[in-house]
This record gives C-alpha cells, sequence and structure tokens, in this order.
C-alpha cells in the first residue's frame, strides 16, 4: 500500500511579497541529545521574500535558500502545487465572478495550439500602494478578465469600487512608452508588455 | 519438500499472482521460479522508464500485454520540470512492435507521446484494448484519429488531464461503425469541439459502455440524447451542465436522469448553471465518488444541498470554497468516506472562503474510514493533526498543504509519527521545510519503505545527500531543487554509485563549460536504474 506523505511549508502565494520573518522553531532544541532518532523534526515557517521597494534583507534571519530570489525573479515557481489545469479553470472562472451564470470555460478562446508553458510574469504597481505585486499574463486571455483580477489583488489594500470604473490600467511597451491598456488586440498587448501600472481616474 | 514441481503446475499458481510485489518477489526465490514467473507475466510496472530499457524488457517478458509505464518526476506537475527534459513513449512503442509483443494495454504517466507512437501504437497491435494517458503531452488529436480508426477492438480510451493539441479534425468520428465493443471513454481534458452526432451514434452502439466523461464542448441539449441512449452508465463526467432551467431539454434531462440509477461515480460540471442541480438529486443517493474540483461555479451552499443527498459517498473531490462548516456537512451525511481532497480555489489571496483544521477535525470524527486525503487549507495545527490521526487510524495516503504564513503555531512530524505509520511512508514530499542536513537524514533513515522522495526550497545540503548512498539504490528517485546541494556533492554521489544517474537540470544557460564544485545545484534528479545514463537527454540536462 503506497503512503504519501506531502508535508508543505505555509507559504505566500506566488504574487505576494510579504516580508514576515517568522520565528523559526526550536529544532535546535528538540535535536539537543544529538539523536537523530528523535521524531520531532520541525518545518521552518519560511515566507520571507524580499520587498520590491527594499533592498535590505535581514540577512541573519535568512538562509541560503534565499539566495536564489533575486530583483527579476521574486517569485515562487510552481507553488501552491496544483496543476495547471486547474489553475487556469480557476482563472476563467475568476471573469465571472458573482455574475452571469455562464461561466467562460478555458479553451474557447485560446488560439487552440499547444499550451504556452512558459509564463509571461510582469510587474503591477497600483497608485497608493507600496507594494508592486507581479502577475503571469499567460493565465488571461482579455483585458477584462486581467483588470478584475488585478483589481482584486489590490482590494486588500486600498478600498476599491469592483466594478473598477475609477481605474486606468496602464502598460508600458517594449519601446518604453506608456499605452493605454485595451487599445491593442489582446495578443499584441501579450508581445510587447513589459510591466503594467494601475491609476485613480480623478489622479 | 518437493523437488520437482511441474513447471505447469508452478504458472498456474502464479498466475492468482496478480500484485507487481508478490511477482517480484517470487522471481527472486530460484532460476525455475524466475523462469517460470517471467514467461507467465502478462503484465508489467515500470515506475521510471529510465531505470531500464525495453529491449530488456521484452526479452525478459515475452509474453507481456500489459504495460504501465511513468516518466517525469512529480514535481512536472507544478512545472518545475523543462519542457524537454525527457520521457518519450516512443522508444517503447518502436521496440514492443519489433518484437512482435502482443501489447492489449498501455498505461502511460507523464511520458510525452507523440502523434507518430500513436500511429504506430494503433497500427502494430491487433489486439490492442486499453489506452489510458495521464499527465501526458505531446500528441494531438490526430493521433487520436489514428487510434479511433485502427484499434479494432479498443474497450478503454481514458485521457486524464493530458496536453492534447486540437486539430479541428473529426477523430471521434473515425471509430468506425463497427466499433461496438468501447466500455469506457474520457475525453473531459480536450479542448476542442467533437462531433456530435458522431458521438450520440458511437454512445448507441456501444451497449457495454459504463464510464462516459465528457470535455465542456459537448453542447447540453446533446448531454440529455446520449444519457437517454445509455442508462447503463456507472460512471458520468458532464462537462457542460449549463441549461436554460426553463427549456425543454432541461425537462427532458430531468427524465432521463432518474433512469440513470447504475450511475455511481460523477464529475466534470466545467460549466455549470447551478439551478440545473437539482436534476441530479434523484442519482445522488447512490453516488460512492463524487469529483466537483473543476467545478468553481457551484459554491457553498448548493454543494451543501448536494452532499447532504450523498449518503453513501466513498471518495469526494472539492474545492475549498465548501468551507469550514461544509465540511462538517460532509461528516455528518457521508459516513462511508474514504478519500477527500480539498482543492485551493483562490491563490491569489482575493476571495474570503476557506478551510482551516477545523473542517478536517469535523471530517476526522465523522468519517473513521477516512484513508486517503489531500488538503489544502489555509491553517493546521499540530494539535488538530493529532485528533484527526486518532480519529482516523487507517490511513495510507496523506497530503497536507497549507496556504497561509501565518499560521499560529509550526508543524512538526510528531502527530504524523504517533498516528500515522511513518514507516510505511512510500512517497513523501517536502517543501519550504527543515533547519539542517538533520532533518533529511532524519527521514532517509526513519522511513524505511521510502520509495520517492522530492524536496524543494530546503536548507539540504551535501551532508544529508552523501550520508547514506546505498538508500538510494533501494529507492526509485530522489529530487531535489533549491536546496543546498553542490555540483561538488553530486558529483561525489554520482563517483560512488555507479548505478544511480544523477542529473543536474539546468535550464538557464549559466554554466560555460563544467561548473564549479562549490556552485549550487539548481535541479538535481537521481534513479536507480540498470541502462546507464540515458541517450535521449536534452543538452540542459547533465548525467553525472
Amino acid at each position: 500500500m503506497e503512503l504519501e506523505l506531502g508535508l508543505a511549508l505555509p507559504n505566500q502565494t506566488p504574487m505576494e511579497i510579504k516580508r514576515h520573518i517568522k520565528q523559526k522553531r526550536e529544532f535546535a532544541e528538540a535535536l539537543e541529545n544529538g539523536d537523530i532518532e528523535n521524531k520531532k523534526l520541525c518545518l521552518l515557517l519560511w515566507s520571507g521574500q524580499p520587498d520590491e521597494e527594499d533592498d535590505d534583507r535581514r540577512g541573519s534571519q535568512r538562509t541560503d535558500i534565499n539566495k536564489r530570489i533575486n530583483e527579476e525573479e521574486d517569485i515562487i515557481v510552481g507553488w501552491p502545487p496544483i496543476n495547471s489545469v486547474r489553475k487556469e479553470l480557476l482563472h476563467h472562472h475568476q471573469q465571472y465572478h458573482g455574475g452571469n451564470w455562464i461561466a467562460r470555460v478555458p479553451g474557447r478562446d485560446n488560439n487552440n495550439g499547444a499550451r504556452n508553458r512558459i509564463s509571461l510574469l510582469v510587474k503591477v504597481k497600483m497608485e497608493g500602494v507600496a507594494i508592486g505585486r507581479k502577475i503571469d499574463l499567460r493565465l488571461f486571455n482579455s483585458y477584462q478578465a486581467l483588470k478584475h483580477t488585478l483589481l482584486h489583488m489590490f482590494s486588500k489594500y486600498l478600498k476599491i469600487d469592483r466594478n473598477g470604473n475609477e481605474y486606468t490600467v496602464l502598460y508600458q511597451d517594449k519601446e518604453g512608452d506608456w499605452l493605454l491598456a485595451g487599445d491593442v488586440p489582446w495578443e499584441t498587448f501579450m508581445e510587447s508588455v513589459q510591466r503594467m501600472e494601475i491609476l485613480r481616474n480623478d489622479s | 519438500m518437493l523437488n520437482y514441481f511441474p513447471e505447469e503446475v508452478l504458472e498456474h499458481v502464479f498466475s492468482f499472482l496478480t500484485s507487481h510485489p508478490d511477482r517480484n518477489a517470487a522471481s527472486l526465490v530460484c532460476k525455475s521460479w524466475y523462469n517460470v514467473e517471467r514467461f507467465s507475466r502478462v503484465k508489467v510496472f515500470i515506475g521510471n522508464c529510465y531505470a531500464i530499457g525495453p529491449e530488456r524488457l521484452i526479452s525478459r517478458f515475452p509474453r507481456v500485454r500489459s504495460l504501465t509505464l511513468k516518466g517525469k518526476p512529480h514535481f512536472a506537475d507544478f512545472n518545475l520540470v523543462p519542457y524537454d527534459w525527457g520521457g518519450y513513449v516512443y522508444p517503447w512503442i518502436e521496440a514492443m512492435a519489433k518484437g512482435s509483443t502482443n501489447l492489449e494495454e498501455l498505461r502511460l504517466k507523464r511520458m510525452v507521446v507523440s502523434d507518430e507512437s500513436l500511429e504506430l501504437l494503433a497500427k502494430s497491435f491487433p489486439n490492442f484494448k486499453s489506452l489510458v494517458l495521464v499527465n501526458c503531452e505531446g500528441f494531438t488529436t490526430d493521433g487520436l484519429a489514428a487510434i479511433a480508426s485502427n484499434c479494432r477492438f479498443l474497450r478503454e480510451l481514458d485521457l486524464q488531464e493530458n496536453e492534447v493539441e486540437d486539430r479541428r479534425g473529426q477523430w471521434l468520428s473515425c471509430f468506425p461503425d463497427s466499433c461496438t465493443s468501447l466500455s469506457s471513454l474520457n475525453f473531459a481534458c480536450l479542448k476542442g469541439e467533437v462531433n456530435v452526432a458522431a458521438l450520440e451514434r458511437l454512445v448507441a452502439r456501444c451497449r457495454n459502455l459504463k464510464s462516459l466523461r465528457l470535455n465542456h464542448a459537448v453542447p447540453p441539449d446533446a448531454l440529455q440524447k446520449i444519457l437517454a441512449q445509455s442508462p447503463q452508465l456507472v460512471d458520468l463526467g458532464a462537462g457542460c451542465f449549463a441549461h436554460d432551467p426553463e427549456s425543454e431539454t432541461y425537462n427532458k434531462l430531468k427524465n432521463v436522469m432518474q433512469k440513470c440509477s447504475s450511475i455511481r461515480s460523477l464529475s466534470g460540471f466545467l460549466d455549470v448553471n447551478v439551478r440545473c442541480l437539482p436534476s441530479i438529486y434523484p442519482i445522488c443517493i447512490n453516488l460512492t465518488s463524487l469529483n466537483l474540483s473543476y467545478a468553481p461555479g457551484i459554491y457553498s451552499k448548493e454543494l451543501v444541498k448536494l452532499i447532504h443527498k450523498c449518503k453513501k459517498l466513498q471518495r469526494l473531490w472539492i474545492l475549498d470554497t465548501i468551507g469550514d462548516k461544509g465540511l462538517g456537512v460532509v461528516a455528518s451525511t457521508c459516513k462511508e468516506l474514504q478519500e477527500l481532497r480539498v482543492f485551493p480555489s483562490d491563490f491569489y489571496g482575493v476571495g474570503n472562503v476557506a478551510v482551516t483544521e477545523e473542517g478536517l477535525v469535523a471530517i476526522s470524527a465523522g468519517c473513521p474510514n477516512l484513508n486517503s486525503l489531500l488538503y489544502f487549507c489555509q491553517q493546521m495545527t499540530n494539535a488538530a493533526l493529532i485528533t484527526v490521526a486518532k480519529n482516523c487510524p487507517n490511513f495510507i495516503r496523506f497530503r497536507l498543504c497549507t496556504l497561509n504564513p501565518t499560521i499560529p503555531d509550526a508543524v512538526t512530524m510528531q502527530p504524523l509519527d504517533e498516528g500515522m505509520y511513518a514507516e510505511q511512508l512510500e512517497m513523501l514530499s517536502i517543501a519550504f521545510a527543515g533547519d539542517s542536513d538533520k532533518g533529511m537524514v532524519y527521514v532517509l533513515n526513519g522511513c524505511k519503505k521510502l520509495k520517492k522522495l522530492e524536496v524543494r526550497d530546503s536548507p539540504f545540503g551535501n551532508m544529508a545527500l552523501l550520508t547514506d548512498t546505498g538508500k538510494y539504490e533501494t529507492m526509485r528517485s530522489l529530487w531535489m531543487s533549491s536546496c543546498g546541494v553542490t555540483f561538488g556533492g553530486c558529483k561525489t554521489l554520482a563517483e560512488k554509485m555507479p548505478r544511480l544517474n544523477v542529473e543536474i537540470i539546468n535550464e538557464r544557460d549559466e554554466m560555460e563549460g563544467r561548473p564549479d564544485d562549490r556552485q549550487k545545484v539548481e535541479k538535481m534528479y537521481l534513479y536507480r536504474t540498470l541502462v546507464g545514463p540515458r541517450k535521449d537527454a536534452p543538452d540542459f540536462v547533465l548525467t553525472l
């Protein structure tokens, strides 16, 4: 009989960049006798990730595993551990959160070619929010879905009118110009977007 | 004790040995048993396709009719393994075709399956009956068309969570009119449309059809026609369940559903109008398996109403939208529950509903037969786990994943040792865990039956890796990524253990020439093998 045991650590979603550094559990004390047979294997709560604005890493509490996290890639690949079919389904569903009963289904609007496995991660900043986020654009296929999810993401930090009518989404293209998201076809947008920003309309 | 035992008698005795471990054990007794066993083995299971080569398989088991192969490491499910890493099935099919194997069944998991492989498969084995592909990729609907066209005695075509390119052909129409043998057809993972008329005709003429799982593209009115033709179904996957409740179609569906009293297993609902759910209430009482984990459209209230009617449920897969209260309903309704999987519905952190340790404790109290668990939750505590272990002493599969970083207390392995047979552990996944090498050493020492260990983002280094190198020959594989092992450590291991393939996987072109021994290895995958380094490894894989 197969016994599978998977203990996973609490961690932020890939997009979150909080700077919580939790206390390490007293693993040392559990092994004080130097006895490897001791049955207490403690799991380190590790959820520290660098804040985009702040390079100050509290070095003493960080272990080497943080080294691979750099400015460009402060993201956890493959977390949480669910397969891409599920991830995609949930993203598409969130487009119609609480609305129309015909939920959009993955695949109908995509070019039906092989699913692109390379994620397209871009940084997103929201006016008035200190912490930027990162999002994988490959999981979306429309501006509406993207805007909807972005506003939800940031609604933790600011009170946001759920319709999102008061916000404008901009993106920076390959040439460095800032453009209005929605003006060009989605595919064109996907080919040139480098980063994004959300502004309030009355600013 | 008989010294002479006729081989025919031995063979007959062995025919009662169906499990692979039993067969493997029997073959080790003596030469005579080895020979009788190998000529009588019909089903072969290969947990790692690179542990042995196809030619050796065929020469040892010339009468094999059913083959199960697994390819990529488990973490490939979460995008941790690069696309071209390997796991190709073609060489196996080619070798069996050349060796005139009488292949009837092929089950593949996490392998790369090309259309050419499927075409060769379809044309080489006249008695081919069953194709099961799980988490595979590399093929298109053209490959499926080849299977449908050529496999005259096909009984089972089961596609689970594969990445299939849709070529907008008519693969389903390729089943000839003479095909009446299908008992299981699952194409829920396909994205494109199928010819609905052909599907309806196929279902009508396959009187043995027991399991049918449709994709989302099969329109609502087709479902009721299909069910009308196949009231004998035992397992149904409804893709699109978004009818207009006022329509005539929905009315027909309700009537037809009442006649489907054989359905024991229900899944799908990728597209759903919750106002149509009452149409399945009549069959709920008979259900033993319910999978709504792909149905984010069904919220907690409707979920609970549905589950309330499913008193005989043994297996339940749902999203965490059910909430702790909903799990309480499960606990009080589904007394025969054995397997529970609760998947996360929201990982961008935008929603509210989730499950905590409360829900799990409630389940354990109400469902003492629980033996298999996958639970994504916002938080968990030691105390809760100890309670769960005490309530449910029969766990054979246990996976827990906490999503929220602010849990109040750290989780230790202690409750699991107390209740959950760590010594029986065959597979273990560790992520973001541990404090030093001692943790991994503890696991390798304590889990005597460990077959697969996968570790990511944990500070285990060379000391842990090299402490008990002999252990790795008793295991199928070890994966370590974003840990502390260095290139030098891996080299040392590879030199010491020639019967292991130690693969260094490096996607980014960081290394020019051989990397420094002190450099940390991003991804390492090692496995025991009888055939040395594989010849199909891509550029970014270095086998030491």
